[in-house]
């Protein structure tokens, strides 16, 4: 048999070949990828998150959200993701090149994230949901973050928050105190508020078939004009 | 070292040390089957692989297409598109007041975003707003604005406050999505409204109907 | 050595145990931050991962390399240091985790601190294994050999390479997401099959692994599995935001796993033929069997998510991890105890209650079989349900549990039975004490003695 170096040698070429192919390729493919400028509005995408944001995306980083969502919407003809509203098109990679990790998420126990700033603008709503998601969904498993926010009780002036009160609301067991969301919970919804992979460029044209919103019909016609 | 791998081996190493007992001949060449099935196996991938994967193009992501087919999807006709040249025009006629974002300035420019006047059903109204200008009260979004808009008659021409119109009718920032406006329809209310000198009012524009 | 098996054994139970509570996690520990699902789980998992299979895969390949040539260790501090620092990582690791420092890219969860730690240990233990190995090894013709170095360096070479690429070097985007992908796949499908697969041959059948190592049919398997499984990482990326090309290779590579499966089911069928040509009865035919069974599971059911139709569905589900699963807890786990097993048989010369030993792998594996059927059928409904607009986010969800209430029980069968390996493992230390760290003792006093006459 052969001796010991040509084995080791061709041993570490084929882990390394699958290592290149992995993991080389696609970084020299992938890792130069630029913002784009959509050319329409002029704003570059993707956005630069804001400073609140940035501090949300750890949040859900170390809370671990993305064990329960995903953040990657499927094209049409992979599944029924655009159906259930989760997106316009599909994601690609440069939807991701702001992010660090990516945190894509790899099982859906819940709705995939990927386009939440698009369907859900209130912010209320977010911190209702972290607060207790069984005020929104009965028996949900997704789990309460109650550590994020403050309870006590109600001042007798009525309370000076706004978010407050629209938690109050729907609580009715907590009536009496008011919930205060703390620094965390504000930064992370305001993360998921930012969460938004819509803007269409080169790679993220969906099939023409595919097209469905309005937006997108409007702007065939006026391409349509002479 | 047989001996160091029968110590190895522990209780069991007796089998082995009678060479015999180890049939390495039925053992020792690749089944027939076993390497046809390796010859099919990498015929098809290199078959699938060529026809799925769109060139090893980074911006394929659906199987089957190349990379000609993505390219052709994108709007070709960009740089004399209304949306195009209206965003050009925009930036540099109206931005200055109505600002980029479109949410003009407190008090002073009304905003263009969601402004009830920009997505109302027809562009009647808007047309002769940039025609012959604008002053006098006027409600925008609940806020109340009252400064003058110079017209735009003698600097644009049909087409181009067609393509204007068009882009802010339909900026998608802004989730704009109404009918675009035709230099048709500008022509039509140029030669109806020919001989006004003066700016609109409100009152005025809140007579004329939306759309014919 | 002993010690050492016996600790990462206590480590493993207890992630064993964490892990059982994470799937009801969502259900039922809601309250508290720590032990919330979404640190639960990979705290569990990298607890799993880097405090047993890792370490004990290295342990037995040490011990392959060095108790099986009959030399004795040497520099064992250096080893019981990298030893040492690596545990202590861990331990920061998990329960960083636990307060939120996770990275956030699954299986590398363990926070930067804490893989430093580990990467130094692992690189202490590179050096190590090289520079004795080397020396100390001067028959290389043995396949066993190369089979020992071979996982100890592979480890250290993905390991690095996988932080580098993910967590440390500042990569943008989903590229975190592709190295995650090469690191598992490598760590489960290549290191732990190759691992698993080398302990099974060595200590369920007679032949010797000379035989084995010109036969085509191993080579074979080998050769394709490092190539096709490796490349295969790209399968796990269905679905997502990447270049179609990645998803077409590894859809291909997947379905060409299924060559070095054959050839791997080839060569065990022989050697069971000629064990029962024999009339040799093999105890624990089962445990390979099944190990295999899980092996083969996992290749087939990643293969079959290549095709389209099948892909749809169970993209995003729990099938993924019904896959990983299976070659965590089916294939891996009942091999490494059963090389604990036969580890301390045969250095101590101390005889389990075979028994107990079966119940407890029979619990094992009755419990792999239960989680992964769990995660598979949940899987298939899962992704029924999300590919189906008019099927409610909640009805989803309850349909989903059901399953997933299977795998819980499953989890829970695992930890029985891994409570029942660790008490037999403390009654075998406590029962033999004398015996096992005379002959210890006695290989040290002896190597002392060789050493200061070659020193003379
Ligand atoms: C145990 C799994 C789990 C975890 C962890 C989890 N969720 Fe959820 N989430 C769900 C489920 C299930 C739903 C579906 C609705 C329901 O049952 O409450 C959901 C729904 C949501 C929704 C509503 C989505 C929509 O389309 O309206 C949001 C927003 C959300 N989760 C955010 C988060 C955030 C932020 C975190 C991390 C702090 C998180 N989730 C962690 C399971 C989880
Ligand atoms: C000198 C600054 C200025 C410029 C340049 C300007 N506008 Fe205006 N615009 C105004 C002001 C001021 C008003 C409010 C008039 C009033 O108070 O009656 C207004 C009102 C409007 C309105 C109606 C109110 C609303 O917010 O919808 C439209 C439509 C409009 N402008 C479009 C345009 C377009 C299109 C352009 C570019 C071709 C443009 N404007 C350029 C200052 C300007």
């Amino acid at each position: 048999m052969t001796s010991r170096y040509p084995f080791l040698l061709f041993f570490a070429l084929a882990i390394a070949a699958s290592w290149l192919v992995v993991v080389v390729w696609p970084h020299l493919q992938l890792g130069g990828l630029e913002p784009v400028t959509i050319e329409e509005t002029g704003v570059v995408y993707p956005p630069i998150r804001s400073g609140e944001a940035l501090v949300g995306a750890e949040i859900y980083r170390s809370l671990g959200c993305q064990y329960c969502h995903t953040r990657q919407v499927r094209p049409s003809t992979m599944g029924a993701d655009i159906a259930r509203g989760w997106g316009r098109r599909r994601t690609v990679a440069r939807d991701y090149i702001r992010d660090q990790p990516p945190m894509l998420g790899s099982v859906r126990f819940g709705p995939d994230l990927a386009n939440l700033g698009c369907r859900e603008t209130n912010a209320a709503a977010l911190l209702l949901r972290l607060y207790k998601p069984s005020a929104i969904v009965p028996l949900s498993t997704m789990p309460s973050y109650r550590h994020l926010f403050h309870v006590r009780p109600a001042p007798a002036g009525g309370s000076e928050w706004r978010n407050s009160l629209a938690l109050r609301m729907n609580l009715s067991s907590d009536q009496g105190s008011e919930v205060i969301p703390r620094a965390e919970a504000r930064a992370l919804v305001s993360y998921l508020l930012s969460l938004k992979a819509d803007e269409l460029f080169l790679e993220a044209y969906p099939r023409e078939d595919l097209q469905t919103t309005n937006s997108a019909r409007g702007m065939d016609k006026a391409r349509a004009l002479p | 070292m047989t001996h160091v791998c029968k110590q190895m081996l522990g209780d069991q190493q007796g089998a082995n040390s009678n060479p015999r007992t180890v049939k390495q001949g039925h053992r020792n060449r690749l089944p027939v089957w076993l390497a046809t099935m390796t010859v099919v196996g990498l015929a098809w991938a290199v078959f699938y692989v060529a026809r799925n994967a769109g060139a090893f193009s980074p911006i394929v992501y659906e199987m089957g297409e190349n990379p000609a087919e993505v390219r052709a999807r994108v709007p070709r006709d960009d740089a004399m598109s209304p949306m195009h040249r209206g965003r050009k025009l925009y930036g540099t006629y109206c931005a200055a007041c109505h600002q980029w974002h479109g949410r003009g300035i407190p008090e002073q420019f009304p905003p263009l975003a969601q402004s009830e006047w920009i997505l109302a059903g027809g562009p009647n109204r808007v047309i002769r707003i940039v025609l012959h200008g604008m002053d006098g009260p006027v409600t925008v979004r609940g806020q109340e604005y009252n400064s003058p808009m110079l017209p735009w008659r003698e600097v644009l021409n049909d087409e181009e406050i067609a393509s204007v119109l068009t882009f802010v009718r339909c900026n998608k920032q802004w989730n704009h999505a109404a009918e675009p406006v035709t230099p048709e329809q500008v022509r039509q209310i140029r030669s109806l409204t020919a001989d006004r000198a003066s700016y609109w009012t409100a009152e005025e524009l809140n007579s004329v109907p939306e759309s014919d | 050595m002993l010690a050492v098996a016996t600790c990462w054994l206590v480590v493993s139970v207890f992630a064993m145990a964490l892990a059982s509570i994470k799937l009801n996690a969502p259900e039922f520990l809601g309250t508290s931050c720590f032990l919330s699902y979404g640190r639960l789980q990979p705290a569990a998992l990298n607890a799993l991962v880097f405090g047993f299979c890792v370490p004990v895969g290295h342990a037995v390949a040490v011990w392959g390399l060095f108790a099986g040539t009959g030399a004795p260790l040497p520099r064992k501090d250096v080893m019981l240091t990298s030893w040492a620092v690596w545990n202590v990582g861990l331990l920061i690791g998990t329960i960083g985790i636990l307060r939120g420092d996770g990275t956030g890219i699954e299986w590398l969860e363990l926070p930067g601190y804490a893989s430093r730690m580990l990467i130094v240990s692992v690189l202490i233990f590179a050096v190590w294994v090289l520079r004795s190995g080397w020396r100390g090894c001067n028959d290389w013709n043995d396949v066993r050999l190369w089979w020992c170095v071979g996982v100890l360096l592979l480890f250290p070479w993905i390991y690095g390479a996988a932080l580098v690429g993910s967590v440390y070097a500042q990569v943008r985007g989903v590229l975190a997401a592709v190295t995650q992908a090469w690191f598992v796949q490598m760590l489960l499908v290549v290191w732990g099959g190759f691992f698993a697969l080398g302990v099974l041959l060595s200590y369920s059948t007679g032949t010797g692994a000379q035989t084995l190592v010109s036969d085509r049919v191993a080579r074979f398997a080998f050769w394709t599995l490092v190539l096709f499984g490796g490349v295969g990482a790209f399968q796990r990326l269905q679905g997502g935001p990447f270049p179609v090309w990645m998803i077409a290779v590894g859809n291909a590579s997947a379905v060409l796993c299924l060559l070095p499966l054959c050839a791997v089911l080839i060569s065990f069928r022989s050697m069971f033929g000629e064990q029962r040509a024999k009339g040799k009865t093999v105890g624990s035919r089962g445990i390979v069997v099944s190990a295999l069974g899980f092996y083969g599971l996992a290749l087939v059911l990643a293969a079959v998510s290549c095709f389209h139709s099948v892909g749809r569905v169970v993209q995003f589900t729990t099938y993924r991890q019904a896959i990983d699963m299976s070659l965590l807890i089916g294939f891996l786990v009942p091999s490494l105890l059963y090389a604990i097993h036969g580890i301390m048989q045969i250095d101590a010369g101390l005889r389990w209650s075979g028994q107990g030993l079966q119940r407890a792998l029979f619990l094992t594996v009755a419990g792999g079989a239960l989680i992964v059927a769990g995660l598979v059928i949940g899987g298939v409904v899962q992704g029924v349900g999300w590919n189906d607009p008019a099927v409610s986010v909640a009805d989803v969800t309850r349909r989903t549990g059901k399953w997933l209430d299977m795998t819980a029980a499953g989890w829970v069968l695992v930890s029985c039975g891994i409570v029942w390996f660790a008490v037999q493992v403390c009654m075998l230390i406590a029962g033999g004490f004398r015996l096992i760290l005379w002959p210890v003792a006695r290989v040290w006093f002896q190597a002392d003695i060789a050493e200061k006459e070659a020193g003379a």
